[in-house]
């Protein structure tokens, strides 16, 4: 094997066939694959438009109720990989309250005649390679009202955190207590959304009073180029 | 050795020798290894299912009750690696010292009934959301075996009213563990299991969720 040595990247037509970069010690220089989906304009952020406060919370788990909702699209064409979800809690119901965030999995049948359905205020989303270079096929909404899963088989949670819900307002905590990141890519299995697959965000406490923020960071592949 | 520039991803054929890719500046792009084993639809997330209460923990540390267990089929075809484990302490009483503790359990009997006397199914999806490609292990809550000897390999203790009765963030109570980025991998084979149980004397609850990825035996082992 044969390596070229650099010590300033040099751009290289696309298609080209060519010795891969080393370092002057001649060790071989890795692109991170997730910096280079960005390069090539896939990954995307969605979140709440500026100065929106915090998306309400429900008063139980269900599966038609959501805070927020990030869906892939039904026609197939794109992977939506998430890779980043940040959940921070907003406002607290200030009550001596327990509640709860569950992160959630929804794999719903679109093999039936009845397709769900789901409405929800469109989230503000923006291309992580910032000219805009791509467009995106997933949705995202908050204030999600959905139609009912046919099976409890179609539904899973990957993520849950358990608190008092007066926490953020009633008592002194520090900066970072209150948000919680979650990285699909280095913390778990990777989820891969397809065919109207969505991941879902939901606070849920007795009083409902709860409201966060959320953001999701994810990446749309060509499903031709990754699957057989 | 080439590479291959590209600006755009293009998809080649099965089997067919091709040159790696690499960006514009000639840096070789890796593929993680647990994405592709995502892509082609060998890793599955387990929970408990919708609108399910959390299980009951247990009062002692008798090995028979498991509060959540991921079980490999005795088979032996699949090889089962555990990815991460998500635990949530969401239910305490009172003001007792608890345990939440992993454990790693190898049979002693192969047959699985007399195992796993009974339990509950947790909800397994394929984190490939289309659905392709299914599991062999189980993963079940409230679950009374027998026949198999337990290893502990992480401890989690704490005040048994951490999670009710002070005043905590979200993030105070849960854990993940990555099994394959601290610490070495586990595999699970031939009927062993991973389990997470929580122990107060009270009414302590946990809320679990496992990842894993399933690899052929045949593949893998020498």
């Amino acid at each position: 094997m044969v390596v070229k040595t650099r010590i300033l990247p040099a751009g290289a037509g696309a298609d080209v066939s060519v010795a891969p970069a080393a370092n002057l010690a001649r060790e071989l220089i890795s692109a991170d694959q997730v910096l280079q989906w960005t390069l090539e304009g896939r990954c995307y952020t969605g979140s709440l438009e500026p100065e929106t406060g915090g998306v309400s919370g429900q008063t139980t788990l269900s599966d038609e109720a959501h805070d927020y909702m990030l869906t892939s699209d039904r026609g197939g064409l794109k992977l939506v990989v998430p890779i980043t979800t940040t959940i921070s809690l907003y406002t607290d119901d200030g009550a001596t309250d327990k509640g709860a965030v569950s992160l959630n999995l929804i794999r719903p049948h679109n093999d039936t005649a009845t397709l769900r359905t789901i409405s929800g205020t469109a989230a503000h989303i923006i291309n992580n390679r910032s000219d805009a270079y791509g467009m995106q096929t997933a949705s995202m909404v908050y204030t999600v009202t959905s139609s009912a899963l046919l099976q409890a088989s179609e539904w899973c949670e990957i993520g849950y955190w358990h608190a008092r819900t007066e926490t953020i307002e009633a008592t002194e905590h520090g900066f970072s207590d209150h948000t919680i990141t979650v990285n699909h890519l280095k913390e778990g299995a990777p989820i891969i959304l397809q065919r109207g697959a969505s991941i879902s965000v939901t606070a849920h406490s007795a009083t409902a009073a709860i409201t966060t923020i959320v953001v999701f960071t994810w990446a749309e592949l060509d499903a031709s180029a990754y699957l057989p | 050795m080439t590479v291959k520039t590209r600006n755009r991803q293009a998809g080649a054929g099965a089997y067919a020798e091709i040159e790696a890719a690499a960006n514009l500046a000639r840096e070789q792009i890796g593929a993680d290894q647990v994405l592709q084993w995502t892509l082609e639809g060998r890793c599955f997330t387990a929970s408990s299912p919708l609108e399910t209460a959390s299980p009951d923990g247990q009062t002692d540390h008798d090995p028979e009750n498991q509060d959540h267990m991921l079980l490999s089929d005795t088979g032996g075809a699949k090889l089962i690696v555990p990815i991460s484990t998500r635990i949530n302490l969401n239910t305490s009483a009172g003001s007792a010292e608890g345990e939440v503790v992993m454990l790693l359990g190898l049979p002693t009997n192969m047959a699985v009934a007399k195992r796993i006397a009974s339990g509950t199914t947790m909800t397994i999806l394929n984190n490939r959301s289309d659905g392709y490609g299914t599991q062999t292990a189980q993963a079940l809550y409230t679950v009374t075996e027998a026949d198999i000897d337990f290893t502990e390999i992480a401890t989690w203790h704490f005040r048994s009213n951490a999670a009710s009765n002070t005043y905590n963030a979200f993030k105070n109570n849960s854990v993940v563990v990555n099994h394959l980025k601290k610490g070495a991998p586990i595999i699970l084979y031939q009927g062993a299991s991973l389990s997470v149980n929580i122990f107060t004397g009270t009414a302590s609850k946990v809320r679990v969720s496992f990842t894993w990825a399933e690899l052929d035996a045949s593949t893998y082992l020498p």
